[in-house]
């Protein structure tokens, strides 16, 4: 090495610790900067920042900061009548005497974010996008049942609907984002995405669109002026980690402020920790061991469709021993289709009971004999075993499957555990490529939504009926409920159809999470609801002092 | 020389058509339904599936789809991801961008390592805690890169809270932070996973410089210079180190292709965004074409870096002496 | 050496008889409530897993499918290395330096590509696959050996002397070459069974390798890595072990490269990490 090389590795050197020592000179004017801002740890990004056309959580989230609904749900919710919502975009409304119309009234403050006015027609126009077949939104079927929506004066915006049911204030408030017509009026229906809108969304929100670098950030910032008051964090900045562990690890180590929900051994050091907090809030998540009630299974054909044989199944497996272990304090046994949260459970309703002898005297009785060979069970020279498909993203499940296939194998059923990735397993859930799988069911805050999942599906629109279960009294009890005013005997009915579920062992039950969101000390959340924890961010306070 | 030249080509020429025909063969074996897609991607319209098969160039024959593919990576297409339809290229791009970051980090430190060790055991071979040194680090080598990346995960992550468990940057500083403060984010994860990989690579490093040094110092070139009252240090820095920097780099070009496989885990055990956490990923996706497409690229990287060393050292020293002992 | 042939043949040995070694079935989840990542005890001296599975009893079992593998995989590989170099140092020189050639541009191809080849259209492995595939990419490293080796040996003053005499290619390698290629052979065969050991572990660390839940050190490993704070012992103790295996293998063929002089570990020692 030449002497000349050597002057320039010093000159590096100084300048590498230079900038070591403006480090420190500058920091604290970062974090002054940053303390303002509300920062989300997340795992996965948003994937629209269109209402009708978002599908994820994180979608969802981004979209209710930036746009508008007509009324504002309470903590607790209550899905019938309008008791349970409070103005947001509509000031007050009002009931037409046969209930088949409500007239909103807009408040007249109400901007979007370019300084437009809202106006009724946006309303009118948000209603069309979503049930637009072209647009082929997802949420299209929340609308079923509303005639149309029309607009009696540039201020009031009146739905109206075919029949009248106990849920209708609900439908229209808690499904319709208020979207600009001035601006996506003229945008062709089929190529929304493609759209300016779809990068620099406008709504009428408490926090108005800065950028999104996709796989990376999104960010928000207040709209000082607006309506309702300006919000409390200056900035709500989504940052997406590589995976869960890191994004649990920027809020343990005070990088970012909140994370969505906490797995794991990230709990055990929240609770540790002096300056990030564990916020429990309502769970409507439920995981099951879904069957393929179509499907020929050990040589039989629609074996899960016996309802003996899932009896059996469920007696088999130590539930409770199951989520202690692959959960914790995280999570409880699920007891049906719906949560502890779900409106009119009742968590004393009668379930299977753990009971392996039980189990295995049916399934003798039934021809499924154990054979000392292979230490399983045979019948007409099948044994009996099946596949259980699993994301292979779900670390929690991937869990659950092991710990199933053991307890299984006592009784000498064979599990094989076929783990797929997330997109893949979406795909074959909708197609009915499965025997069994582990999967977990977001609940509406609607009981009437367990249709979607649980009732008989008709043709090939199997909805979210993935097995295709089928159970003509649970149907009957539903459809009674649904259209039933009386909220004594609605909830009998719903408590019925669910017993009727339980006793029928549609799937085995496993568990519903606790979610416990991790929240740093320097936040004051506020309002967490089960189906949204988000919907009351704005109000979230921000102390200006930051962590260490 | 140019006859050199011309064989060291052909053996890369021929390294890359292995490469290419691997990649290619890929993409022809893999079951019909992962080149649409219809397992892969819930959403994609039958429509979307002909468009993807019409890319791909499925109907053709076998010859004028592998000239196709090869015209393809010439021109730097290597086709579209299957999980997100994103040009194979760009995916790789920016993966790889990030794998050099890591792997000139832990090289350079694996020369300095070797460099540093592996003199001082030639110079002075009759030092103890040299040569308890060098053992500790020939034991190390043959310590499996993520075991050691998981133990040093455990005692330096874990254990003291000075390092990141993994990743490139902490998210938030890299968006919210000042200048000064994502560079030192950045550099504090850079340190674990550029050690692994130093701690394995500065052995084979080491040891071909004390064996050279340990020459060196016997020749009477050095001896005069020793003789001539020169300090150790100079006699050690101008005149024996120099003569020992072209075995060294081409010690490097001989592991390089061990060095990708090393890399690839510590890669995944430090979550680090690069090339080799990609393709893992890719695998466990089933998407062929960004696997066949890293395959094509690092065989280029790899069989084009070892070509330019050898060339380089040939020309710089045509002795082109590579002195390889034992591995004592 | 003693020491490390002491190691190896304990591993061995435990890995052999892991049926009547192990206090518990590896696959039995003992009490998944109590037991779940149990710290070592007199009753699970190397602790439980997650599940509730005896570490011990999955580490001897483990250790049944880790060496299984790079057993196999070393003895395909030293056939095939063998088999390839005394052929290409046989024939006609131009003959031999194509086929040498061929092993040269093998070696300059990072061989971990593929492995990922491989995995992407097959997805997970059985064991046999997975020993056939390290088997087949790790011979080009023996090859070479026994090329430069027989090339030497042949041209060696008796052994053209011998030629001379009429003795029969096939007797003259049988009673002056092989003999001496047993020693640097075995040497190398020892440090290709370390090296596979330790990819096999990374493979199936990285999701690549042999298909769960068949317990493999790798796999083990990868189970622990998610308790490191919190059950250190999940991953410490298949590291240990992998560690002490490699080593031990390692060592041997030192002792043994240094046995039959320089040649051998000079044309191996560059494989070893490849």
């Amino acid at each position: 090495m030449r002497p000349s090389n050597y002057r320039r590795l010093a000159a590096a050197l100084i300048a590498a610790l230079a900038l070591a020592g403006c480090s420190r000179s500058d920091a604290g004017a970062a974090k002054s900067a940053r303390s303002s801002v509300l920062t989300i740890s997340t795992a996965v990004d948003a994937d629209a920042l269109i209402p009708p056309l978002v599908g994820t959580t994180q979608g969802k989230q981004a979209v209710d900061m930036l746009f508008d609904f007509l009324a504002e749900a309470k903590t607790p919710m209550s899905t019938t009548g309008d008791a349970g919502f409070g103005p947001q975009l509509a000031t007050r409304w009002e009931w037409a005497p046969d209930s088949l119309s409500i007239a909103f009234s807009i408040d007249p403050r109400a901007r979007w974010h370019d300084g437009v006015p809202v106006r009724a027609n946006d309303v009118r126009f948000s209603f069309a996008l979503f049930t637009d077949p072209v647009v082929a939104s997802m949420h299209a079927g929340n609308f079923v049942g509303i005639d149309s929506v029309s607009v009696r004066d540039s201020l009031t915006a009146v739905v109206w609907w075919h029949k009248r049911h106990p849920e209708q204030f609900f439908q229209i408030a808690y499904n319709l984002a208020v979207m600009p017509e001035h601006l996506l009026g003229k945008v062709p229906r089929d190529s929304l995405l493609r759209s300016p809108f779809a990068e620099h969304p406008i709504g009428s929100g408490r926090y108005r669109f800065t950028q999104w670098k996709r796989q990376h950030d999104l960010m928000f910032e207040a709209d000082t002026g607006n309506y309702r008051g300006a919000p409390g964090a200056s900035r709500i900045v989504w940052i997406v980690a590589a995976d869960p562990t890191a994004a649990s690890l920027s809020v343990l180590a005070g990088q970012a402020d909140v994370l969505e929900f906490l797995r794991g051994d990230a709990f055990t050091q929240t609770l540790k920790s002096p300056n990030v907090r564990a916020v429990e809030y309502p769970s409507l998540d439920y995981a099951y061991m879904l069957f393929n009630y179509q499907r020929t299974v050990s040589g039989t054909r629609r074996l899960f469709a016996e309802r003996a044989i899932r009896v059996a199944l469920t007696q088999t497996i130590n539930r409770a021993a199951v989520v202690a272990n692959a959960l914790d304090s995280l999570g409880r046994v699920a007891l049906g289709p719906f949560t502890r949260a779900t409106h009119a459970v009742d968590t004393t309703m009668r379930q299977i009971a753990f009971d392996s002898g039980a189990a295995a005297r049916t399934l003798d009785s039934l021809g499924w004999r154990l054979e000392p060979g292979d230490g399983l069970r045979h019948r007409a020279g099948r044994a009996l075993q099946f596949k259980l498909m699993v994301p292979a993203s779900s670390a929690t499940r991937g869990r659950v499957a092991v710990l199933l296939q053991a307890q299984l194998k006592t009784i000498g059923v064979q599990v094989d555990i076929d783990a797929v990735e997330s997109q893949v397993f979406g795909a074959r859930l909708a197609k009915g490529d499965f025997d069994a799988a582990l999967n977990v069911w977001r609940t509406d805050p609607s009981p009437s939504t367990i249709r979607q999942v649980w009732a008989t599906a008709h043709g090939t629109d199997v909805e979210a009926n993935f097995g295709r279960y089928s159970n003509a009294s649970f149907d009957a009890a539903l459809d009674t409920a649904a259209v039933t005013f009386d909220p004594a005997r609605r909830s009998d009915l719903y408590r019925r159809a669910y017993q009727t579920i339980v006793d029928d062992a549609a799937a085995v039950w496993l568990f519903e999470p606790r979610n416990f969101a991790a929240i740093n000390a320097r936040v004051k959340p506020s309002g967490m609801r089960g189906d949204a924890w988000w919907a009351a961010l704005p109000s979230w306070r921000v102390s200006e002092a930051s962590t260490p | 020389m140019a006859s050199f030249i011309v064989r060291r080509l052909l053996h890369t020429i021929a390294v890359m058509v292995i490469a290419v025909t691997l990649g290619f063969s890929l993409v022809h074996l893999a079951p019909g339904d992962a080149m649409t897609g219809d397992v892969t991607q819930a959403g994609r319209s039958a429509d979307a599936s002909a468009r993807l098969r019409a890319r791909a160039g499925l109907d053709q024959p076998l010859a004028l789809q592998y000239a196709r593919f090869v015209r393809g990576a010439l021109h730097g297409d290597l086709g579209h991801s299957l999980t997100d339809d994103q040009p194979v290229a760009s995916v790789l791009w920016a993966a790889l961008r990030n794998s050099l970051v890591l792997a000139g980090a832990g090289l350079l430190a694996a020369v300095t390592l070797g460099l540093v060790i592996g003199s001082a055991q030639g110079w002075y071979p009759e030092w103890r805690l040299l040569q308890l040194l060098g053992r500790a680090l020939t034991t190390l080598y043959a310590v499996p890169e993520f075991v050691l990346a998981i133990a040093l995960i455990g005692a330096l992550a874990y254990g003291t809270g000075w390092f990141p468990v993994g990743g490139m940057h902490d998210p938030v500083t890299s968006l919210l932070g000042s200048t000064s403060e994502r560079v030192a984010d950045q550099l504090r994860h850079l340190v674990l996973p550029a050690l692994t990989l130093a701690l394995g690579w500065g052995a084979a490093v080491a040891r071909q410089q004390r064996a050279a040094i340990a020459e060196s110092a016997g020749t009477d070139f050095i001896r005069t210079a020793r003789a001539k009252g020169r300090s150790e240090f100079v006699a050690l820095v101008r005149h024996a180190l120099p003569t020992t920097i072209a075995p060294v780099i081409a010690v490097i070009g001989l592991m390089l292709p061990a060095m990708v496989g090393g890399s690839v885990i510590v890669e995944v055990v430090y979550a680090w965004p690069g090339l080799g956490v990609q393709v893992v990923h890719a695998v466990a996706q089933r998407d062929v074409p960004v696997v066949s497409g890293a395959i094509v690229v690092i065989a280029l990287l790899v069989a084009g870096s070892s070509l330019l060393i050898d060339v380089a050292i040939r020309a710089a020293d045509p002795r082109q002496r590579v002195t390889r002992s034992g591995n004592g | 050496m003693r020491r490390a042939a002491v190691v190896l043949l304990l591993i061995v040995t435990a890995a052999i008889l892991a049926p009547w070694l192990a206090p518990y079935d590896p696959a039995a989840q003992l009490d998944i409530v109590q037991l779940k990542n149990g710290a070592p005890s007199l009753a699970h001296w190397l602790g439980t897993d997650p599940y509730s599975r005896d570490v011990l009893s999955r580490a001897v079992f483990g250790a049944r499918t880790s060496l299984m593998v790079a057993a196999l995989a070393t003895v395909l590989a030293t056939v095939v290395g063998c088999a390839w170099g005394a052929c290409a140092a046989s024939v006609s020189e131009g003959l031999g330096d194509g086929l040498m050639s061929v092993v040269d541009v093998m070696r300059s191809l990072p061989r971990v590509l593929v492995f990922l080849g491989v995995a992407v259209l097959l997805g997970p492995l059985s064991a046999v696959t997975l020993a056939l595939v390290l088997g087949a990419t790790a011979w080009t490293g023996t090859s070479r050996l026994v090329y430069v080796l027989v090339r030497e040996i042949t041209a060696r003053p008796f052994v053209e002397a011998a030629r001379a005499m009429g003795a029969s290619r096939w007797r003259l390698m049988q009673r002056h070459v092989m003999p001496q290629l047993l020693t640097p052979v075995v040497a190398s065969g020892a440090l290709l069974l370390a090296d596979l050991l330790a990819v096999e572990a990374g493979l199936s660390f990285i999701g690549l390798g042999v298909r769960p839940p068949g317990a493999s050190w790798g796999s083990m490993l990868q189970d622990g890595l998610p308790y490191l704070r919190s059950a250190w012992w999940l991953a410490a103790v298949p590291s240990l072990l992998l560690i002490a295996t490699v080593l031990s293998a390692a060592g041997i063929a030192d002792r043994l490269g240094q046995a039959s002089g320089r040649r051998a570990s000079r044309a191996a020692g560059s494989s070893a990490s490849s």
